[in-house]
């Protein structure tokens, strides 16, 4: 009986594993019989790569930043609220990214919208846009992520802080973070590598001009419609490197 | 007389834990030492002292001033958990380093790495600090800082067995040395007998005594506190007077303490078990152990590496057992003791306890 179920265990583990084993094989295959990337020009592969980690940098690091307090509040202090506060940070990562790009373009045609970006912006149609975008996207999935790493600092850390003369702000940045820094850090990296794929959103807010607002995810999108399989192809490789490298950099902090 | 540290009435509630009416005082210099079963409050009330619960009611003061309500950082009372809680990310120097940044005077770091034999260890990650080390960087840590008091909660729960009681002598020595007043949490009685000048007893969440070790040892205040010391030999039964004084009518046997009869028609009496004597036959009995004389037999013997325990059974007595007896290894094989072995039992009438 125990075989059994221990063989059921282990096809099932099987059939997953071999069905990324082919989408891998799938793609270096095609990479192999296509002749070299004709739409894709060096000038443009360099501006979507620029555009594409400067916008993902940024914005990996105004989640993260911008999330610490939030995932240090949900993790250590009980107040009214704080499930729905937990539910409201779920929602984009459970919402159909252009749901949320819709919603940001909806937003910013509101006057106080159209204000932010007059004071900020120009976010829609345009580079900045790109940012808001997976900002948007990955904050809950940031302070998810920071909230764990919160979790495993032993408060009593924080007590003995305290109890040596340090009050509450300087406890978080000489004790806790520091004690936290490899799960910050892990944190960064994912929602980094989140926001360097993410589309819907983006695409949603911003559009995909060449050149402007092109990202690596949305190159994929423009090259395999306008039939450049090459082209597509060429912008996977790359996000699946990136991702890869990402995972394995994760997993080594 | 002012105290250096003190509580009064304090109260506070966590979940359906309630800490009622808390009072303790310690002097300056004065070892004080939490005493008290798993779950009574212990680390609570600490922990209200130290600012990191607030309480519902009641005052903590330091030098007769109130700081009931000052945060953790502006008491000055230093803090050593079970844990010892060194910084992960720092060596063992550099989490002293860390309070000596901001001492408020005093401390003596280089002092305190000698008297505390640390000066080998300040490279080292603490993560390669056996139990003992940990906890002396923590104190080291921990007086740095320079504070009015230390509180200390079962800091020898992580050392090995061998070296506890060593350790507890050291760390006496080094506090007297450093004349720092210290209240330290443990449910051990050995330990509390140990290292306690004063004993507060907590008890579900309320002080129920708080004295001498002699005191506390001696003369529990309650029958609680009589349990948790371990007195076994704890019964009620009515007051019954007559011309030599007055007795406990327990049934089966009678309890003759010494002075006057309590008040009410019914009195609660223990026994210690450690004065508890066995008398042989025909050899004149002490007049301190004459009122309280037994016969019967033993019903049980429970050896333990520094004493034996026995359970008596008082001839005619419908229980399995009556009293507990603790007597030093060598008396049972001086007696010959085997269960069933018929003995005569007495009880040391001045420590006699009447509730």
């Amino acid at each position: 009986m125990n075989r059994v179920f221990d063989i059921a265990l282990a096809a099932g583990t099987a059939l997953l594993a071999g069905f990324f084993l082919l989408l891998a094989a799938g793609l270096l295959l095609t990479m192999i019989e296509t002749a070299p990337a004709a739409g894709v020009s060096g000038p443009r592969i360099l501006s979507v790569l620029r555009v594409s980690l400067l916008s993902a940098t940024v914005s990996a690091a105004l989640a993260t930043g911008l999330g610490i307090p939030t995932a240090y509040l949900l993790s250590r202090k009980d107040f009214f609220g704080k499930t729905a506060l937990d539910t409201l940070l779920d929602l984009p990562l459970v919402l159909s990214p252009v749901a949320v790009g819709a919603m940001l373009l909806i937003f910013f045609s509101t006057g106080f919208g159209r204000r932010l970006d007059g004071l900020f912006g120009p976010f829609v149609l345009s580079p900045r846009g790109i940012i808001v975008a997976q900002f948007v996207i990955v904050v809950g999935l940031a302070v998810r992520l920071l909230k764990a790493a919160f979790d495993g600092v032993d408060r009593e850390y924080e007590n003995i802080s305290r109890t040596l003369g340090l009050g509450p702000g300087a406890t978080m940045l000489r004790v806790v973070l520091p004690i936290s820094r490899r799960g910050v850090l892990a944190a960064f990296l994912l929602v980094w590598g989140r926001a360097l794929g993410e589309f819907g959103a983006t695409v949603t807010l911003v559009g995909a001009t060449p050149f402007r607002t092109e990202t690596a995810a949305t190159a994929i999108h423009l090259s395999l419609e306008s039939g450049d399989l090459a082209g597509g192809l060429f912008f996977v490789a790359i996000l699946l490197a990136v991702s890869m490298t990402i995972l394995y950099l994760v997993r080594k902090i | 007389m002012s105290y250096l540290l003190e509580t009064e009435n304090l109260a506070f509630g966590i979940g359906d834990f309630q800490l009622v009416d808390v009072s303790l005082a310690l002097e300056s210099g004065e070892y004080h030492v939490l005493l008290g079963p798993n779950a009574a409050g212990k680390t609570v009330l600490l922990k209200c002292l130290l600012g990191l619960h607030r309480p519902r009611g009641g005052a903590v003061r330091l030098r007769g001033k109130d700081i009931t309500s000052r945060p953790p950082e502006k008491r000055r009372l230093g803090y050593l958990p079970q844990t010892y809680g060194l910084f992960p990310h720092l060596t063992a120097g550099g989490n002293i380093d860390f309070a000596v940044r901001r001492s408020r005077g005093g401390g003596g770091r280089e002092q305190l790495l000698d008297l505390l034999g640390i000066r080998g260890l300040l490279e080292r990650p603490v993560g390669e600090l056996s139990g003992g080390q940990k906890q002396k960087v923590a104190l080291a840590r921990c007086l740095a800082a320079g504070p009015e008091a230390i509180l200390l909660d079962e800091p020898f729960s992580a050392v090995d067995e061998e070296t506890r009681r060593y350790l507890w002598i050291e760390l006496k020595e080094t506090f007297r040395k450093l004349g720092v007043t210290v209240l330290q949490v443990t449910h051990s009685l050995e330990e509390a007998y140990t290292l306690g000048e004063k004993i507060s007893v907590l008890i579900d969440g309320s002080v129920r005594q708080s004295g001498t070790r002699e005191e506390i040892f001696q003369r529990p205040g309650d029958p609680d506190v009589a349990r948790y010391l371990n007195y076994r030999n704890i019964f009620s039964g009515p007051v019954r007077k007559n011309s030599g004084g007055w007795e406990a009518d327990l049934g089966h046997f009678r309890v003759r303490p010494p002075g006057p009869p309590p008040a009410g028609e019914r009195v609660t009496v223990c026994l210690r078990p450690q004065d508890l004597k066995i008398i042989r036959e025909g050899v004149p009995v002490r007049d301190s152990l004459r009122d309280n004389l037994y016969s019967g037999e033993i019903a049980a013997l429970h050896p333990f590496p520094e004493y034996c325990l026995a359970r008596f059974k008082v001839t005619g007595s419908p229980r399995e057992w009556d009293l507990e007896l603790k007597f030093p290894s060598y008396i049972k094989d001086r007696h010959g003791l085997h269960p069933g072995k018929k003995i005569r039992v007495a009880a040391w009438s001045p420590n006699i306890i009447v509730f």
